[in-house]
């Protein structure tokens, strides 16, 4: 009895023990594979969640960019836009910051970081690279990009007063290639410029033709070409008219015909109204005072006692009447551009006219790449 | 008595012992068997746990190293090469803000994966007017007081025609390719380093897509990168789990510029 009880005994408890000890084993196999991967699921889950955080700051600093904020930064120069510590259950940290990198291109850094809970830590870094337009972009009185070769010339009728320069202290702007000396004139190849006999161009300086930076580069403003503006314009016009601000019972309207902002009072519920206007056919002004930006894809005709504060990108023809004025900046591509009137390159001029538009104060891509490395 | 006793005895103790054994035996047998099979399952689980794992962890290192390569590439410029089991670009390994130029040399804050190589690596130069690549003559460290310092930066100047203002980013050209099993990279005309396990298998092909998914006729259409992983097979094609891997990566920079 005792042998046949003590072999039963002996047999059944090695076989237990080893069939639990195997199954003990394989669970607990499984058990450290399975929580690897629960860890490695539960990091690249952070990684993806700072990304996203990183991403969603920066389209934050991107809604609220303005380039006339930024213009003052000097290559190397970096400046907060964001900077927060999130309270539980979103802890974390996240910065965006901008640099200037070159005149008119900026890199913007976001970085996104969330905190060590138990092992896990994760942080993202992206960066863009964003395209601002700026004053010191625009760099002479009066830019031709056409050639008397190309059958597009600058024609002179009569005596053309084109100032380098009217002295005005608003330029402060980093990258100025000039570096705050007179700007010229003229800008383009000499062949662009064919003067009448008896007319003349007058002013200081009074025929420079300087194109130390390069030739000005068409009727687009950096990546902003007419097609863009085309998309972004706060108004179209066509037709002949009279410029004025014009108010409602609401302040200034911007909708009504010739309402190009009010330049001449600074009080006037317009004088801040600095549209980005696209000539969608061709435009006669028959006088009064405008400002801002016009982007005129058809013939413009300034007629005498007109006055314009801003930038003129004409690319189907210009013609400036003896008693028209321009205070700030014209460029010319494509189509003749015949001159008589008063250009003054202003820098306050551009300056406010680029600050004040809304469409063109926004970051652009630029023509390079815009997602870069964060180095 | 004692003998009738000893014989009812001994006839009860004869007359349970087979039973008894025969019931212990398949008892035995059964909870053997039981343990047997759980251990061979369990085995077989757990060698199919570690090759998916496996897999998985060399998919994951794909989604990495391709992800952080592809996303900022701009196909149009920087793809040489698709198709097959091999896509041929530009990778960039560093760059950083060009703070001074002055001829043919410029002064960058760089940080990247590694220093310069003159002799294998190029230039890209981004700028207001556009990006332009040009070749990379010389690198060295440098120190300029006209430079804003910058924490965990290097000063480099850098010798290259036609270098301007804006962002500098070095690039060397590589390849990625899926052969003898593995993820594999080759630095210009090195040789092929293997960057995962040999788990895939060689039907494993790489594909530029457009923005509707469909393949893109060219590089300038394509949108995304996908990598279609096959596993070779063997233990982890023998789960339930998808028998195919699809990594598509969203192209950051298609479309851009001129």
């Amino acid at each position: 009895m005792r042998s046949i009880s003590g072999g039963r005994a002996g047999a059944a408890l090695p076989l237990a023990l080893l069939t639990v000890i195997v199954l003990a084993t394989l669970a607990s196999a499984f058990l450290v594979a399975v929580t690897d991967e629960v860890r490695v699921a539960r990091s690249r889950q952070a990684r993806v969640e700072a990304r996203f955080r990183a991403m969603d700051a920066l389209a934050g600093a991107l809604e609220g960019w303005t380039t006339h904020e930024n213009a003052l930064l000097r290559p190397g120069e970096e400046r907060v836009l964001v900077g927060d510590t999130a309270p539980f259950p979103m802890a974390g940290e996240t910065r965006v910051s901008v640099e200037a990198t070159a005149p008119g291109l900026f890199i913007i850094r976001s970085s996104a970081a969330l905190p060590a809970w138990g092992h896990l830590a994760a942080r993202s870094r992206i960066a863009l690279l964003v395209r601002g337009i700026q004053p010191a972009e625009i760099w002479a009185a009066f830019g031709a990009a056409a050639t008397a070769d190309s059958g597009a010339a600058v024609h002179v009728t009569q005596s053309a007063d084109i100032a380098g320069d009217l002295g005005d202290a608003c330029d402060s702007t980093p990258g100025d290639p000039f570096n705050g000396a007179a700007r010229p004139g003229l800008a383009g190849p000499a062949t662009a410029f064919v003067v009448d006999s008896g007319a003349a161009i007058t002013g200081q300086p009074a025929f420079a033709l300087d194109t130390t930076p390069g030739p000005p580069a068409a009727v687009a403003l950096g990546p902003v070409d007419s097609a863009a503006v085309d998309a972004i314009a706060d108004r179209k016009d066509a037709g002949s008219f009279a410029l004025g601000g014009v108010e409602d019972g609401d302040g200034c309207a911007l909708d009504a015909p010739g309402n190009w902002g009010d330049p001449a009072d600074s009080t006037a519920a317009c004088a801040r109204y600095f549209p980005l206007v696209l000539g969608a056919g061709d435009i006669g002004v028959t006088g009064g005072s405008g400002q801002g930006v016009i982007v005129a894809t058809h013939p413009l005709h300034l007629e005498a006692g007109s006055k314009f504060r801003g930038l003129i990108l004409a690319s189907a023809g210009l013609s400036l009447d003896q008693g028209a004025t321009v205070e700030g900046a014209v460029r010319v591509a494509r189509g003749a551009a015949v001159l008589a009137g008063t250009i003054r390159y202003s820098r306050c001029a551009i300056a406010r006219a680029l600050a004040g538009s809304g469409p063109l104060n926004r970051a652009f891509r630029p023509l390079s790449r815009s997602w870069v490395p964060s180095f | 008595m004692r003998s009738a006793q000893r014989a009812g005895s001994s006839d009860a103790t004869g007359g349970w012992t087979v039973p008894e054994m025969l019931v212990a035996l398949c008892l035995w047998g059964v909870v053997v068997a039981l343990a047997a099979a759980a251990s061979v399952s369990g085995l077989r689980r757990s060698v199919r746990q570690l090759s998916w794992l496996r897999l998985m962890d060399a998919v994951r290192t794909t989604d990495d190293a391709l992800g952080s390569d592809l996303r900022l590439m701009a196909p149009s410029r920087d793809v040489d090469a698709w198709g097959g089991d091999s896509l041929a670009l530009r990778v960039v390994r560093g760059g950083g803000v060009i703070c001074r130029v002055e001829g043919d040399s410029v002064w960058v804050w760089y940080r990247g994966l590694r220093a310069p190589d003159p002799a294998k690596d190029s230039l890209l130069l981004l700028g207001p007017g556009g990006e332009n690549a040009v070749g990379l003559d010389a690198a060295r460290t440098s120190t300029d007081d006209r430079c804003i310092p910058r924490a965990g930066h290097q000063l480099l100047r850098l010798t290259a025609p036609g270098a301007d203002a804006g962002v500098a980013l070095i690039y060397e050209r590589g390849s990625y390719h899926v052969s003898r099993g593995a993820l594999r990279y080759r630095r210009g005309r090195s040789g092929r380093q293997p960057l995962t396990d040999s788990v895939f298998d060689p039907a494993s092909t790489f594909r530029l897509l457009d923005g509707s998914g469909a393949p893109a006729a060219g590089a300038a259409d394509a949108r995304m990168v996908e990598a279609v992983l096959r596993p070779t097979a063997g233990p982890a094609t023998l789960t339930a789990g998808p028998s195919v891997a699809r990594l598509r990566l969203s192209l950051l920079n298609a479309g851009a510029g001129p």
